[in-house]
């Protein structure tokens, strides 16, 4: 069974709950605490894949309004990202298509996956990927709406990714 | 072993950073002692591993490591990495890799702990960002809080219920009944909010505040002329209220004879201005509050009766705060976020003692009164929670004797009342009858005669 390695970014403005979903990912772990992220982390998970195992080296980056110039080394050599917005705050989806954008000119063969994340903090109606097409049109992309409190959709939406990565030519 | 320059060595070490030679196939061929320690937990520093097996942030640059190769002078940064170390401990490293110009297919690593720095900045952001998200969650209960009403208990959750009801009905008259403080304003602009658009005009009166000839100048406008100091005709507030509405809040001071030009105006949707013969016609919905009892008032002669009832046609009554159990929390902390907010503090909640004294204070002024407390505990306390001290709360035995049950105007259903106080207190005692009957101040064997009476289980 052969392995692969690939390198995935977690996108999106802060306290949005990118680590937390890293950490729900890696570690099957929560943590109810918000500590800001400054520059990156960077975890391993192996994936069961069709084809073997998949090596994801997940990076978990701070704010991404707040990187500068140090994203594009960041971005360098990704294969996906996903892009996390938080569900209870809607201003941390106006700019999802920027964050894109500036990913996929240092990485236009990467592959996306949008989270809206804290679905445990949603009353009814639950969201739709349609809700959220003004910010997320064009880039066709799956949308999954995550909590990385209760652990909802984590592994389907990195999965999702890592097939996506997988699928691309 | 290593086979830098004597002098570059001696720089690189100066400035604690640790380094490595590396070719271009990106495996380690020399090392410092300082690269070997700031190497991933469990791993260990030794020729001809690959560098992204101990600096995971670097794998995957193969690709840049032949373009760093190709340009010298370029230089391929990662700033503040994040390393967990096999103490615990996260530190942050700044990481470089450039050609090695003395050296040719060689790459210079080099990696600095830049903890400390970095943790300041990090602090600095944190601390920005938390007020950000509190900002922001507290942005959206408004919103919410301007669409609703905030509680939980069943009296609240029947009053939003009519209230959504009344918003959505023709009425042109509503009349809100509650003791002083509970929210009558505020449940006003809410109707307002459910009803009209948002640039609809909200225009609120307080009849008790000016004396009877301004009050009639204010709200029906007057035209040139009309008396001593009317140099220039003035729209009214009824006329700002058009196509919107009119909030008469302490209706029960309104005098006589503006009570009967206001219900020519709910009843023919026209007015006259002071000193003006032509009738105007308004589209508006008009709002009223009281504190008093009304039809006590139209008894003593008072209050109109045919204004009465033309206004008590839809008519909510707002709970006291005193009879809201738990909700009284609820508020209590929602006014705690917006202080902390205001008041640039980091008070995170109430001692068990401050919750105990909250509920069982008889709150004469309602929710006006629990706010206004909160605001005052908030200036004065110095420690991260609120204690019965910090409230400042007049003795429970100190307390005046409850008042007596006031019969709504428009009465009750006096079985049914029942019939929900039985489920209240069993509700509140979960679903404990002993418990349940001392709240009714009932005995055990009474309360199960009362509810086999209606049917409860």
């Amino acid at each position: 069974m052969a392995s692969l390695q690939k390198k995935i970014c977690l996108l999106g403005t802060f306290g949005v709950g990118k680590t937390s979903l890293v950490r729900r990912f890696v570690e099957n772990h929560f943590e109810d605490k918000y500590l800001s992220t400054i520059g990156v982390k960077v975890s391993r998970k192996q994936l069961a894949v069709a084809t073997g195992t998949l090596d994801l080296l997940v990076w978990d980056i701070a704010n991404a309004d707040e990187l500068g110039t140090v994203e594009k080394s960041y971005f360098r050599g990704a294969h996906g990202a996903l892009v996390v917005h938080d569900l209870t705050r809607p201003e941390s989806c106006e700019r999802l298509a920027v964050y894109c954008k500036r990913f996929l000119e240092v990485a236009p063969r990467a592959r996306l996956v949008f989270a809206g994340n804290k679905l445990d903090l949603i009353e009814a109606p639950q969201p739709s990927p349609q809700d959220y097409l003004p910010f997320t049109a064009g880039f066709s992309a799956p949308h999954f709406f995550t909590s990385a409190k209760t652990g909802a959709q984590v592994e389907q939406a990195f999965h999702a990714l890592a097939e996506a990565i997988l699928a691309a030519p | 072993m290593l086979h830098l320059d004597d002098s570059l060595e001696r720089l690189l070490q100066a400035h604690d950073l640790g380094f490595a030679i590396i070719d271009r196939e990106l495996r380690l061929e020399a090392f410092s002692e300082l690269f070997g320690r700031l190497v991933l937990p469990g791993e260990i520093a030794t020729a001809g591993r690959r560098l992204g097996e101990l600096y995971p942030e670097m794998a995957g640059l193969q690709e840049e490591a032949e373009r760093l190769l190709a340009a010298p002078g370029a230089i391929f940064t990662l700033v503040c990495v994040n390393r967990d170390t096999a103490a615990g401990e996260t530190r942050l490293l700044d990481l470089n890799l450039t050609h090695l110009t003395a050296m040719p297919g060689k790459l210079l690593f080099t990696v600095q702990d830049r903890t400390e720095q970095r943790q300041l900045q990090q602090q600095v952001r944190q601390q920005r960002n938390e007020l950000l998200l509190l900002q922001s969650a507290l942005g959206a209960q408004q919103q919410t809080l301007a669409k609703t009403l905030l509680g939980r208990s069943p009296a609240m959750q029947q009053l939003q219920s009519r209230l959504h009801k009344v918003a959505q009905s023709p009425a042109a008259t509503i009349l809100l009944q509650g003791e002083s403080g509970t929210g009558k304003s505020h449940a006003a602009r809410l109707i307002h909010q459910l009803t009209h658009q948002t640039q609809a005009p909200f225009v609120e009166v307080n009849c008790a505040a000016l004396p009877e000839s301004l009050l009639e100048a204010e709200l029906f406008g007057f035209e040139k002329g009309a008396f001593t100091h009317a140099v220039k005709a003035k729209p009214g507030l009824i006329e700002a209220a058009a196509g919107g509405t009119l909030f008469l809040d302490e209706i029960g001071e309104l005098p006589a004879n503006l009570q009967a030009k206001l219900l020519h105006v709910i009843e023919n949707r026209s007015f006259r201005r002071l000193g003006s013969t032509q009738e105007r016609q308004v589209q508006l919905r008009c709002i009223a509050a009281t504190n008093r009892d009304l039809a006590g008032a139209v008894a003593e002669k008072k209050f109109r009766e045919d204004l009465f009832y033309r206004l008590n046609v839809v008519s909510l009554t707002l709970p006291p705060l005193r009879e809201l159990g738990e909700d009284i929390l609820l508020l209590a902390e929602h006014f705690l976020k917006i202080y902390n907010l205001d008041f640039k503090r980091n008070v995170t909640g109430f001692s068990a003692e401050a919750r105990h004294a909250l509920m069982a204070h008889r709150w004469p002024g309602n929710v006006r009164e629990l706010r206004n407390l909160i605001e005052r505990a908030m200036i004065f306390c110095e420690g991260p929670i609120l204690r019965p001290a910090d409230l400042a709360l007049p003795p429970t035995a100190a307390e005046p004797a409850p008042l007596p049950f006031s019969l709504p105007a428009e009465g009750l259903q006096l079985e049914d009342m029942e019939k929900s106080l039985l489920q209240q207190a069993l509700q509140r005692a979960g679903g404990n009858k002993t418990r349940a009957a001392a709240l009714l101040g009932l005995s055990r064997d009474t309360l199960r005669y009362r509810l086999e009476k209606f049917g409860i289980d």
